[in-house]
């Protein structure tokens, strides 16, 4: 756990530093633009996390909520190819394929914990700044939220990724599954509370799945996802 | 320990890239693979480490076919193209975070190790600090800190000065007396001359013994 664990976040912030500092530099400037006005807290928030989104959004608030996604998606095939690309050596004749996505999977949830919980720091400090009335109740329910619908958007892309590989035949078919989940999918993130008990049961079969497309198809996966 | 190759193919993008060979690897011996760049000689290691599955043929460990049972070589260790550390972590770190997977050796293992490769003084300085030769020496420390059977190295001389390629050259020695099965693949056949005990040359996918002791 150790070892997958340091090598994911030194992987993240040496080789995908200017990513994370983009990324909160955006967040930073957006909050305190938004906190100046006359906003209340709940809708800076949802502006700056994209996490509100309806067919009535501002732009901005779009542009946040592509952004988040965008990120996250990016970090999990980052995070995830990586050890399939450039540690093989010294991952795959030490531990078992399963082993592997088991730790993986324990390692990338603290890491978008962490993550997370940095990205809810900042921008509750600088809305705190300026309006001190605030309902941390409110924030603790949105951060959870907000926190399992990215790993399972997560998972779910990793899931697609891998069967985009392993099944060459119905590329096809898979972008039509894309297409459909993409555009039926929930974007707006504070009503999916009350779905939260349905994603995380989803997602834990999605690692069960991923657990055994590991134990019988490992090899297949590093050669086409690892690309070597 | 034993590997063997039977009618081993490898097509990549329908290119033959390995084309059928048969070859069997016996402990208490190194092989020398030698062959000019793009010539396949990576691709057999990661054929061989299981990193790529066959096209055709099989690979077997002591009779066992690590295909056909989905895993990876038991007992094995490679480096292949370059080694993997954290450049903010010392070397001796690096070795005890990759240690602690198995948990299988001790702190002083780990010393011994690092003296046996000529990195002891070393052992404390970052590695983004390392020279080019340093970071290969740590690498193939890593390579025998846990007493594998059977050492894969892609290239081990890349970026070492003449003092330490003997001195790892000894050292491949010391490992081939404790009964080690060792495969090495370079392009330069006179870094594996007086080192192998037989030598072959890939050649478009296949091997050829050009060197047998």
């Amino acid at each position: 756990m150790k070892y997958i664990f340091l090598n994911d976040i030194s992987h993240i912030f040496k080789r995908q530093r200017k990513i994370f500092i983009i990324y909160f530099i955006s967040i930073i400037i957006i909050s305190i633009f938004y906190s100046i006005g006359k906003m209340d807290y709940k809708e800076v928030i949802s502006i700056v996390l994209g996490n509100n989104y309806t067919s009535t959004s501002l732009y901005i608030e779009v542009i946040m909520y592509l952004l988040n996604l965008f990120i996250c998606i990016y970090f999990i095939f980052d995070i995830y190819t990586k050890d399939l690309r450039y540690q093989l050596d010294n991952i795959f004749l030490r531990m078992k394929p399963i082993i592997w996505i088991e730790i993986k999977f324990l390692s990338f949830l603290l890491f978008m914990y962490i993550f997370k919980l940095l990205e809810y720091f900042i921008i509750i400090f600088i809305i705190f700044l300026f309006k001190h009335n605030m309902d941390f109740g409110y924030i603790l329910k949105l951060f959870i939220t907000d926190y399992i619908y990215y790993i399972f958007i997560q998972y779910l892309s990793l899931m697609i990724y891998i069967m985009y590989f392993l099944l060459e035949k119905f590329k096809i078919f898979i972008m039509i599954i894309i297409f459909i989940i993409s555009y039926y999918f929930p974007k707006n993130i504070i009503s999916c509370y009350s779905s939260l008990t349905i994603m995380i049961i989803v997602l834990y079969i999605l690692f069960i799945i991923l657990k055994i497309l590991f134990k019988y198809k490992s090899k297949k996966i590093i050669q086409k996802v690892g690309k070597i | 320990m034993k590997i063997k190759l039977e009618h081993l193919t490898k097509k990549i993008n329908s290119i033959e890239i390995i084309k059928n060979l048969n070859i069997t690897f016996d402990s208490g011996k190194i092989y020398g693979i030698v062959g000019r760049n793009g010539s396949g000689k990576s691709i057999l290691l990661k054929l061989i480490c299981s990193f790529y599955e066959p096209s055709e043929g099989k690979i077997l460990y002591d009779d066992l076919d690590i295909n056909e049972n989905n895993i990876f070589p038991p007992n094995t260790r490679a480096l292949i193209e370059k080694p993997n550390f954290l450049p903010d972590l010392t070397g001796k770190e690096n070795l005890l975070l990759l240690a602690s997977i198995q948990n299988s050796i001790s702190d002083k293992e780990i010393d011994d190790v690092l003296k046996k490769v000529d990195l002891y003084d070393e052992g404390n300085k970052k590695y983004y600090k390392y020279s080019l030769g340093m970071k290969q020496k740590l690498g193939i420390a890593q390579v025998i800190m846990e007493n594998p059977k059977v050492l894969i190295l892609d290239e081990p001389f890349n970026g070492l000065d003449d003092k330490s390629a003997k001195k790892i050259r000894n050292l491949l020695l010391e490992e081939k007396k404790k009964g080690k099965l060792i495969i090495i693949a370079t392009h330069i056949k006179e870094d594996i001359d007086t080192l192998c005990d037989e030598v072959y040359r890939m050649d478009d996918g296949s091997l050829k013994k050009i060197t047998s002791r």
